[in-house]
């Protein structure tokens, strides 16, 4: 029997559907996580987007790595998990789509999990954001070589963003010649140097460097969330 | 007859500086010789193999290595507040020389110290020669089609050959005797459509030996002005 959900619906069950790798007690697994065969799609291209970068071998730990921080790479004590994963789980007690798009969005919280032990540079947050992106786009039947990187141009749905700080907000949108970004490529620095304008300048010049060279878009977006909280700090 | 000397130095300190290249500036001054040189690429390889086609001598510029930065915090008391800086870990760098002169790896060996990139009277960016390859461009078996033009270095003037859309330019720092001043350029890493009815294998060389011609072909020793061809299918990726 299939079963039709609403969009919201659907969108809800994809933002829930990494639950399991914070091992929040009673998450859905990978199998069953997927409300249908478009969502798994977008999950295996978002995963493809940011598993292509600095693998390392079997590790344990649930944090992310950042490239900004190193001192936060140390194994966190187990206190810390039990805390973060209670307030992971208030964070995820919102039903309504939106509002829990928006919560992770601004999240701090789940920036600080990976999205897989084999590569813990990647973000769970970003991971997330993008796939809720990518399956908004399929759903409307836009393939995946006609969406494009946007900075601060009218949406149609807020689930179409994956990156808000307080100057900019990036979304993935179909094609549109006026004032998108780049497009979407597989290695994140190919649409990093194919950017049409210069986006970071003056102390920035550093943080445009280093996403030049970084293939995996979740870890170049929490690159850029890590590196504004570098310049708050000064 | 065009030569290339290719050079991969291995670095023993921190480096400090553009994380993406070296403009070849850098090496002329480090040797203190007026070297028709490219720009720097770092790279993770530890050996280097004489290229026999165009693709393999690319191989090594194109392939992208990623510098883990290191970043502190320290009190500026100019400005009196909090800053950070950075600087970068690299294994090695390669450099292209276009027709070197004859006693070049000589001088380099015999260099006491050579250094790469900024904050060097505080010993960063240390370097030794680790391999060396010559290459002969004559010999070298170039492209027949292409249908883009890829920037490795930046450059200052577009060809003509290349359909003209909305680009990117960017302000490319060139260190002179510890002053330093900018040129504004095309960025590297973007890609242009090329006319039909081009001689390819010409233009093919060109984007070996650099064909930049501002500033007297000043820029073009800087480095400026290397492209990559490829053959990309019309249906798009």
């Amino acid at each position: 029997m299939v079963v039709k959900l609403t969009v919201s619906e659907g969108i809800l069950r994809i933002l829930q559907h990494d639950l399991h790798k914070i091992r929040v007690p009673g998450a859905l697994a990978h199998k069953v996580a997927m409300p249908n065969e478009k969502a798994r799609e977008a999950d295996g291209v978002a995963a493809w987007l940011s598993r292509n970068f600095l693998r390392e071998s079997f590790q344990e730990e649930l944090y992310r790595k950042s490239l900004i921080f190193p001192m936060r790479n140390l194994k966190n004590p187990r206190a810390l998990i039990n805390q973060h994963k209670s307030e992971v789980t208030e964070l995820f007690k919102e039903k309504d789509a939106f509002k829990l798009h928006e919560a992770i969005l601004t999240s701090k919280l789940l920036n600080l999990f990976s999205e897989s032990k084999y590569f813990p540079y990647t973000s769970l947050k970003y991971h997330t954001l993008l796939t809720c992106a990518l399956y908004f786009n399929l759903n409307q039947n836009h393939k995946l070589n006609e969406l494009y990187l946007c900075e601060n141009i009218p949406i149609t749905s807020p689930f179409q963003i994956i990156y808000h700080d307080k100057s900019r907000t990036w979304a993935i949108l179909p094609h549109n010649k006026e004032g998108s970004l780049t497009r979407i490529f597989a290695r994140f620095y190919s649409s990093w140097e194919r950017r049409r304008e210069l986006i970071f300048g003056g102390d920035y010049r550093i943080l445009a460097g280093i996403l030049s060279s970084i293939s995996s878009w979740s870890t170049a977006l929490a690159v850029i969330e890590d590196f504004h909280e570098l310049v708050d700090l000064c | 007859m065009d030569e290339i000397l290719r050079l991969l130095f291995r670095f023993h300190t921190e480096y400090k500086g553009d994380s993406r290249f070296i403009m070849g500036n850098a090496l002329r001054h480090a040797l203190s010789l007026q070297l028709d040189t490219s720009i720097g690429v770092f790279t993770d390889i530890r050996q280097l193999i004489p290229p026999k086609t165009y693709q393999e001598f690319f191989l090594i510029r194109t392939k992208k290595c990623f510098l883990h930065p290191h970043f502190e915090l320290f009190f500026d008391r100019v400005q009196s507040h909090r800053r950070f800086r950075s600087f970068f870990t690299p294994e090695f760098v390669t450099f292209d020389i276009l027709n070197p002169p004859d006693s070049l790896l000589e001088t380099i060996n015999s260099e006491e110290l050579l250094q790469l990139g900024g904050a060097r009277n505080c010993g960063f960016g240390a370097v030794t020669l680790q391999d060396f390859a010559f290459v002969n461009i004559d010999e070298l078996e170039l492209v027949e089609e292409a249908s883009h033009l890829t920037l490795i270095a930046p450059m200052v003037h577009m060809p003509t050959m290349v359909e003209k859309y909305k680009w990117r330019h960017e302000d490319v720092l060139l260190w002179n005797n510890g002053r330093s001043n900018s040129v504004r350029a095309v960025a590297p890493g973007q890609f242009f459509r090329l006319k039909s009815g081009l001689k390819i294998q010409k233009i093919a060389k060109e984007g070996i030996t650099r064909r930049e011609k501002s500033h007297r072909r000043l820029l073009g020793q800087f480095g400026f002005g290397e492209f990559i061809l490829n053959n990309w299918k019309k249906s798009g990726s």
